[in-house]
């Protein structure tokens, strides 16, 4: 092996690794943001948990919200409630309000029958997961104390990345 | 519900047959076992076959709205017209992964049902290649984002497709890029098992021409199909911006281009071996980073699917291609020599290919630097970003480049360029001038227009000097040589997109105003009358529409608000094409006074870009169509060869 082709092999590997590392650094750090929404004043929303009332998204002001658009029959929304729940119980100056999309009445009912929310959670009464941009379940978002959504997540939460979201809303 | 067994059963099996062809090809192939090749290469037709059942029973379940299908309940609603519900077999993760395989499948099935003709062994690697490609989409399908999830409730309707997607523009763009993409699996996988197998001559170029051609064809046509819908339907005025998932489909294209010209250099002159398996497997691994990139979410863009668990799994994959792909070219390629003979000379055909390659290998380096730098500064905790300035900045100077190559190139002979090409580089040259002279006498100041308008005329100059030339002497000589002409028509197609990239950047013209009805606005000449707003209900969403006289045509620009989602409005765009420019407007907002709030732009020559991307298509088609590709001798082999199947 000449010394040239020493090097240009050096080179690549060093190059490859660069890209390979910052690529999987990315994945741990997937921000999925929504740009329809993000930086701008949450849509409205409200959800009617089975305790009755309504709660409404636009009358949260003054606190950070997480929204989490969820549904019975979604089976990473149940892996994630636990997560939810932990979050919601660390930080009572939070307020976690989850939406049910697309569901049967039985369904929502034989849901929190098994998995009882932490924090209010029921069907959507006003507003829609559209006016959000949600393509697919479970989705989060992130709205700071203004009322501007912050941040956006599309899949299951784990501890970590809900606490690095949180952050962000300054919590 | 059965659909979903079925399909997951089908995966399954697809799953298994292309392991097991993958195994033995490679192992048939280092033993050069004919037997054991050609049942390779069925097993690999057999795995194509389950994907092909697979997606027609993801189809099924698409059209008959089987909501116990995650998929089909996440993509559709019962709301969703039809076209768009059997659109929904690409419009989400899982179902486009599921495309994407099909496409390897079948065009990968194509292109082994002769290659016997270029040896056993080569055949025999190309055939694991292709299936160890295909295995492993099969594994993310089967195990990892499977569209035949099901539902443990069937839920009564589906989420249904967002509104800015429920566009004709929709149904089109998605599956010709991912097709484009997947096409482009097959050079590389003959690329890579001529080099596998120690073979250095061309014949697995002269075997792929057409899949490159093809994927070149696609790719164009799906990158100007998805610059048609984000100016007809996004509303921003504009048709590209330097969005990542754009970065990411352009890249791959941009080699294929290189390579397109390179090969020649190998067919013609038997040189640029090494730099031709190169480029193909850099335009190979290009693709899979544009997977990667689109499918993990690890960059905020228009595109992007919701994250999955596939994310690691794809940068596994994009890993193991580089390795295998490094170690291959670095085992290999040194021992491919070159042709004997004369180099040539600096100033001949395959001096400006080169040059051509390298300025494009460079556009290439400026938009990938451009992409990732988000995340490699972002691992350093920085999250550096830059935005459209930098890529024109330092993209377009190379691109001019390229464009002035485009007119010299063409006229350059192989080997040694003497005075005859100087004569024959009048006609450009005198279009050059001719063209800079108008522009400065018309009062074009803009430097950036002063370069690449009149290099647009030179490079359509010499188009034109060939046919030219070919018609006066002998017409039947465009028929014998399609792929020449053809690929000159594709290049006066290049140059009027390029005509109408330039114009529309360099002097669109935009201006925001709010209106009372009979109020005039006037934006570079164009005069247009507001005649008043009205609202009609039309299904589950309300149009506000504002009527613009132009001329003797009424513009209808409208906002659609949805109630039902949240009050979420969409603009409709009313655009007028002239032969000069688009009138483009967009209603921003309605005032309860009667008034309304206008952003209006003119756009100068955008027609072009589309009416380029056509002359392109005509020339691809034309260089493709029935030309013969093979020596006789070769061309005899193949039809024994397929004969033996």
């Amino acid at each position: 092996m000449t010394r040239r082709s020493v090097a240009i092999g050096a080179v690549s590997i060093v190059l490859a690794s660069v890209l390979m590392l910052s690529l999987a650094w990315g994945l741990g750090h997937a921000a999925l943001s929504n740009p329809a929404v993000l930086g701008k004043p949450a849509p409205r929303l409200a959800i009617q948990p089975q305790s009755g009332g309504e709660v409404r998204v636009w009358e949260l002001q003054g606190k950070p919200v997480v929204l989490n658009f969820w549904a019975s029959w979604c089976g990473p929304c149940v892996a994630e409630g636990g997560v939810l729940a932990d979050g919601a119980s660390k930080h009572p100056d939070v307020a976690f309000v989850g939406a049910d999309n697309q569901d049967t009445t039985a369904g929502f009912s034989a849901y929190e029958q098994n998995h009882p929310h932490a924090y209010p959670a029921g069907p959507i009464v006003a507003g829609s997961y559209q006016s959000y941009g949600v393509a697919g379940l479970p989705a989060t978002f992130f709205i700071d104390s203004q009322g501007d959504v912050v941040a956006s997540f599309t899949g299951p939460l784990d501890a970590s990345t809900l606490d690095h979201y949180l952050g962000l809303v300054g919590a | 519900m059965i659909l979903g067994y079925l399909g997951a059963g089908a995966l399954l099996a697809g799953l298994v047959l292309g392991g097991f062809s993958a195994l033995l090809s490679f192992w048939a192939g280092a033993r050069e076992s004919a037997v054991f090749i050609q049942v390779g290469r069925r097993a690999f037709y057999a795995a194509t076959a389950m994907t092909l059942l697979a997606a027609v029973l993801l189809e099924t379940g698409l059209l008959t709205h089987d909501f116990s299908l995650a998929y089909v309940a996440e993509h559709t609603d019962l709301s969703t017209p039809i076209a768009l519900v059997a659109a929904g077999f690409y419009g989400g993760q899982e179902g486009s992964l599921l495309y994407w395989t099909l496409i390897l499948g079948l065009l990968g099935s194509a292109s082994l049902v002769a290659s016997a003709v270029l040896g056993g062994r080569v055949a025999a690697y190309a055939t694991g290649i292709l299936a160890t490609l295909l295995t492993f989409f099969l594994f993310v399908l089967a195990v990892v984002a499977s569209p035949f999830e099901l539902l443990s409730v069937t839920p009564p309707d589906g989420l249904g497709l967002n509104p800015v997607l429920r566009d004709g523009g929709m149904l089109i763009h998605p599956p010709v890029v991912l097709a484009g993409f997947a096409a482009f699996a097959i050079p590389f996988a003959f690329a890579c098992a001529a080099l596998l197998a120690g073979r250095a001559d061309s014949a697995w170029i002269a075997h792929t021409r057409r899949f490159a051609l093809l994927a070149w064809g696609l790719q164009t046509s799906g990158l100007l199909l998805g610059m048609w819908w984000a100016y007809h339907v996004l509303g921003w005025g504009g048709y590209w911006g330097w969005d990542p998932v754009e970065n990411v489909a352009l890249m791959p294209w941009l080699a294929t281009t290189a390579y397109l010209h390179s090969a020649q250099v190998q067919e013609k002159r038997g040189r640029l071996r090494a730099w031709n398996f190169g480029l193909v497997i850099l335009a190979f691994l290009l693709v899979v980073f544009g997977t990667f990139i689109v499918r993990s979410g690890v960059v905020p863009s228009v595109h992007t699917f919701a994250i999955s668990a596939i994310g690691p799994w794809f940068l596994a994959f994009l890993g193991v291609c580089i390795a295998f792909s490094a170690v291959l070219l670095g085992t290999r390629a040194s021992s491919l020599g070159t042709a004997s003979g004369r180099p040539a000379e600096a100033v001949s055909r395959e001096g400006a290919f080169v040059l051509q390659n390298v300025l494009l290998i460079g556009v290439i380096a400026v938009v990938f630097w451009g992409t990732v730098l988000p995340l490699v500064s972002g691992m350093f905790g920085l999250e550096r970003v830059v935005s459209a300035p930098y890529y024109e900045r330092a993209a377009a100077p190379l691109l001019a480049a390229v464009l002035a190559l485009m007119a010299i190139g063409p006229l350059l002979p192989w080997r040694h360029a003497g005075r005859p090409t100087l004569r024959a580089l009048r006609w450009p040259g005198a279009a050059l001038a001719l063209t800079l002279v108008m522009m400065l006498g018309a009062g074009v100041r803009s430097v950036a227009a002063l370069i690449a308008l009149p290099l647009a005329a030179a490079a359509a100059a010499t188009v034109f000097t060939e046919y030219g030339r070919a018609l006066m002497r002998k017409p039947e000589a465009i028929l014998r040589g399609r792929r020449r002409y053809g690929a000159y028509l594709a290049h006066l197609g290049l140059v009027v997109v390029a005509v109408g990239l330039a114009a529309s950047h360099v002097a669109q013209q935009e201006k925001d105003v709010t209106l009372t009805p009979g109020q005039q606005v006037s934006v570079a000449g164009y005069t247009l009358t507001y005649t008043g707003s009205e609202q009609r209900q039309d299904g589950d969403h309300t149009d506000f529409i504002a009527g613009m006289r132009f001329g003797d045509q009424t513009l209808e620009p409208s906002r659609a608000t949805y109630a039902g989602l949240g009050g979420q409005a969409l603009t409709h765009v009313a655009i007028s094409t002239t032969p000069v420019a688009d009138v483009y407007v967009v209603l921003a907002d309605t005032g309860s006074d009667g008034s309304a709030s206008f952003r209006v732009f003119v756009n100068p020559l955008v027609t072009w870009i589309w009416a380029g991307g056509a002359v392109i298509i005509l020339g691809v088609l034309l260089g493709n169509a029935g030309a013969p590709s093979l020596q006789p001798e070769l061309a005899r082999r193949r039809v024994a060869a397929t004969l033996s199947l």
